[in-house]
């Protein structure tokens, strides 16, 4: 073998192991849905079923109403963002990421906490109208998941929204006024066009998470509600129907492949825009008293129905019983280390926390390793197909793999290695895209003068590579950390019940219904996410201007 | 002053590169040059040329397919960039965004692991040379653009490399300032006396700063020489247009007599006399081949009476004036050739339209074979 050809085999070992394990567990659910004997005739009566039909349609309208009720409730915030320059636009742009990064179980806490029929809105409305009136009630059906889902995606929506808006050069508007059309004529013929790409990727994205919801559904949606993620999980875990959740999770994979080809589409367009570079006109009240009082009713009406179940959650840690209006207390604290959690949990507070930080450092640890590595591998390369393979992980259902995973080797590998294996992937497609933009970023130049100037490759990598990727490494890590954290469906489906993360335990305190307790673990939780989300924030702040849009979508514009 | 044949650094090579523009050919680098202890010499071409290729293979970033590279006496041919004693200066800088401008020139003084008092006097020494006192602390972001060039500089001359290769370290600078660091750069060469492989693509600052210059296109080299060998007497079309402005006019040689008259039948039908001498052109041309004349435009003069048999007087229309800062530059129409033409800005009576008379003369003409 020639020495090109010993380092081209060399290179492609990676690719090679990542490929065979990722998508052997994907094969293995395809081969299993697809080949098997009289498995098409199955798949044919599934695809007749009630079953199907009703999770395709529920799945299918709840996501559709999902990325429409959370583009319109960004549009106005967007508007703002990108017309309007305002006192700590800086730091509030960079928290309408934190209700995008709290794990899914917390939000269903928020949820619950907040608009559950005991929740804080109802007490807030009870007391406004002690006699009866109107109470919320939806919590527990359709509503209360779309709003799940509109609380969960809107302010990220609001977020590259605005940016989209902010990139659009104030000339054009200029040109087009100076052509004749009036501030609505302009919207419609020059903003708008321009937003689309946006709008439709948003509007794609959403869909597709709201479509592969898992956490909120399985809570919130009882026995009528269920979308294909909960229906594998249904027969995987209470039937244990292995051939039946496979065969869902098959047909799933190719429902998935023309929601994923539009969405990859619509990216592709929306990457294409420049950078934020204009200066805006300052919001206020001399100039413009009309957006100002918008803004601050928009604020108001955000603030009330989607900021406050999160504070709910941190309020109500601190009440009594953990309801609305009792006296200020530890208790709620106190009682993550007494037997009823252990009974409701399954194990003690410390051993969970340890478990989920450990897991979820050992993932990171390991996912930015061979990251990096890869990423070096390419350097300053072309985005090419290579790196849409490994991006791929990103397009099949997280649940789908982890079930993938335990076809292929549940009964041969113990729970944490197919757990840290799974996860692995999880987090892969966003950690390998920040560790490849910061490298690509970084660029060959400063390297070679490094060699130049006397450095080995071992003391480029030290003394110049390292620290030059030291924020992207750090980001990629907080990354990596927060999405293994509060991943809850690996850990349901390959933790065997022996393994309880931080998402566990408060799922199994929500169906003992030990709220109190769940409030308490739910604000030291997103004490952990926050602490992750300032790290990351951190590097963001520091490097400028930049979003970390890989958070949403992966990938940056080709070339 | 160089001291001549003391070889420091030989150049034998060749490598296939890709063409700058997208989907373009590749070409083939071939070089074959030496450089002088403490020569200045330059290697000067359009985008494209190979020239950068040919640096980096020098430095060590690239590996040639063919050939070798000696330096000093030494074959590096085969050695990595971190074991030849080569400095570089980028042409973007690539100074170090996360090291400060004093740590940014000690990183190759502390890679070769000398004690920190000698790495801080060298440091401090280097600070005062180019005028970088004060800044040692300064993160290289807020750097303006002349001082990332002396950082550049600093770095790469503070480990004290045997040649120092720079590319294309001027073209991020706006003109006035890029002057003004060129005369520095040249003045900073003679005083330290360090030998220097300059990439430009300009010109005017490959002929003003260089010892010697190497006219590099599509991975030839096409001439190497002094500044004026290159310019007055360049050996082909190429060299001559690239070298500032040339009037090349075809022309058949009919009567070939080194050091004696010789007949040149222009294209269109005139017929020149002119004695070729050893300055002019090789001796050994035939009758009947195709060359060009080379008339520079400086050296056609405007409404001049003599009756030196040197010169070579014509009439002429002007067709255009363009007014430029020193001079004024004119395209002139004569017996069906335009040409064009450099005249001092107080000559009057130079507007479109009107006749000229041009005079030439001939001892600066050149004659360049069409191949």
């Amino acid at each position: 073998m020639g020495q090109s050809a010993k380092k081209n085999f060399g290179q492609a070992l990676p690719y090679i192991g990542l490929f065979i394990l990722f998508y052997l567990p994907v094969l293995t659910i395809i081969s299993k849905a697809f080949l098997g004997r009289g498995a098409l005739v199955e798949v044919a009566s599934f695809l007749r079923s009630a079953v199907f039909f009703n999770t395709l349609t529920f799945s299918v309208k709840e996501a559709f109403l999902s990325s429409a009720l959370s583009l319109i409730l960004a549009l106005p915030g967007a508007y703002f963002f990108g017309c309007y320059d305002f006192p700590g636009k800086k730091y509030i742009r960079s928290a309408l990421i934190l209700p995008f990064m709290l794990p899914g179980i917390l939000v269903v806490l928020s949820m619950v906490i907040f608009y559950g029929r005991n929740g804080s809105l109802n007490h807030f409305l009870a007391w406004l109208d002690p006699n009866g009136g109107f109470r919320f009630t939806g919590l527990y059906g359709f509503w209360g998941i779309i709003l799940s889902h509109v609380f969960y995606n809107f302010s990220f929506c609001m977020r590259l929204l605005g940016e989209s808006w902010e990139r659009i050069q104030p000339q054009l508007g200029e040109a087009s006024t100076t052509m004749g059309a009036g501030r609505v004529a302009t919207f419609f013929r020059v903003t708008l066009p321009l937003l689309i790409p946006t709008i439709a990727y948003l509007f794609t994205l959403v869909f597709l998470y709201s479509f592969l919801s898992f956490t909120v559904v399985l809570v919130l949606g009882g026995y009528l509600y269920k979308t294909f993620e909960v229906l594998i999980y249904i027969e995987y875990n209470s039937k244990l129907h292995f051939d039946r959740a496979a065969l869902i999770a098959g047909v799933q994979i190719i429902i998935l492949g023309g929601v994923l080809y539009l969405q990859s589409l619509f990216g592709r367009r929306m990457q294409k825009q420049g950078a934020l570079s204009k200066t805006l006109p300052r919001l206020s009240w001399k100039r413009s008293p009309t957006a100002v009082v918008l803004s601050l009713l928009y604020t108001l009406f955000v603030g009330l129905f989607f900021i406050a179940p999160a504070f709910s959650v941190l309020a109500r840690s601190f009440q009594e019983r953990g309801l609305p209006g009792g006296d200020f207390t530890l208790n709620n604290y106190v009682q993550l280390f007494s037997e009823g959690f252990r009974f409701a949990v399954g194990k003690g507070f410390i051993p969970v926390l340890v478990t989920s930080l450990g897991l979820s450092a050992t993932v990171a640890v390991l996912t930015v390793g061979i990251a990096f590595y890869m990423v070096r591998m390419r350097k300053n390369t072309p985005w090419g197909r290579g790196d849409l393979w490994l991006q791929l992980p990103l397009g099949v259902s997280f649940l789908t793999f982890a079930f993938g995973v335990l076809l292929l080797a549940g009964r041969s590998l113990p729970a944490w290695l197919l757990l840290i294996w799974a996860q692995f992937f999880l987090t892969f497609p966003l950690v390998y895209s920040i560790l490849r933009t910061a490298r690509r970023e970084l660029g060959e130049r400063v390297l070679e003068a490094a060699a130049t100037l006397g450095a080995t490759p071992f003391e480029i990598i030290w003394t110049v590579e390292l620290p030059m990727m030291k924020r992207a490494l750090q980001t990629a890590l907080a990354y990596a950390m927060a999405l293994s954290l509060g991943d809850l469906s690996a850990v349901l489906v390959l933790g065997q019940g022996a393994i309880i993360t931080l998402p566990v335990a408060i799922y199994r305190l929500i169906g003992h219904y030990h709220f109190a307790q769940a409030t308490a673990l739910g604000t030291i939780f997103m004490l952990i996410s926050f602490l992750i989300f300032l790290l990351i924030e951190g590097y963001y702040r520091r490097r400028g201007n930049g979003s970390p849009q890989h958070w949403v979508g992966g990938g940056e514009s080709d070339d | 002053m160089i001291k001549t044949g003391q070889k420091l650094l030989e150049i034998r090579c060749e490598k296939t590169y890709p063409s700058v523009s997208p989907g373009g050919n590749t070409f083939k680098l071939s070089a074959d040059f030496t450089v002088q202890r403490g020569e200045f010499f330059s290697l000067v071409g359009p985008s494209g040329c190979g020239k950068t290729t040919l640096l980096r293979l020098i430095a060590g970033l690239e590996k040639p397919e063919r050939g070798q590279l000696v330096l000093a006496g030494r074959e590096i041919t085969g050695l990595p960039p971190a074991k030849r004693r080569i400095g570089m200066v980028f042409q973007d800088y690539a100074l170090f965004p996360h090291l400060n401008v004093g740590q940014n020139i000690a990183y190759g003084l502390k890679l070769q692991k000398l004690p920190r008092k000698e790495i801080n006097s060298r440091v401090e020494e280097l600070l005062e040379l180019f005028a970088l006192n004060g800044l040692e602390k300064r993160d290289v972001h807020r750097l303006s653009g002349g001082e990332r060039q002396r950082v550049a500089l600093a770095r790469a001359l503070a480990p004290r490399p045997l040649v120092l290769l720079m590319d294309e370290p001027f073209s991020a600078l706006d003109y006035e300032l890029r002057r003004r660091l060129r005369g520095e750069l040249k003045e900073l060469q003679s005083r330290l006396g360090f030998t220097a492989l300059f990439v430009t693509h300009h010109q005017e600052e490959a002929l003003c700063l260089s010892h010697r210059l190497a006219v590099m296109e599509a991975g030839e080299i096409m001439q190497i020489g002094t500044a004026q060998q290159v310019y007055d007497h360049p050996q082909n079309s190429f060299v001559a247009e690239f070298l500032g402005e040339a009037n090349l006019i075809p022309c058949i040689l009919r009567s070939f007599h080194p050091e004696d008259l010789c007949r040149m039948e222009i294209q269109g039908g005139d017929v020149l006399e002119i004695r070729l001498s050893g300055e002019t052109g090789p001796t050994n041309w035939n009758e009947g081949e195709s060359f060009y004349l080379l008339i520079r435009p400086e050296d056609l003069l405007i409404n001049i009476n003599s009756s030196s048999d040197k010169i070579l007087e014509f009439e002429g229309e002007i067709k255009k004036v363009e007014y430029h800062v020193y001079n004024r530059r004119l395209e002139v129409e004569s017996k069906g050739h335009r040409l064009s033409v450099l005249v001092d800005k107080e000559i009057a009576g130079i507007d479109e339209g009107k006749k000229i008379s041009l005079g030439l003369d001939l001892t600066r003409l050149q004659l360049i074979p069409r191949s």
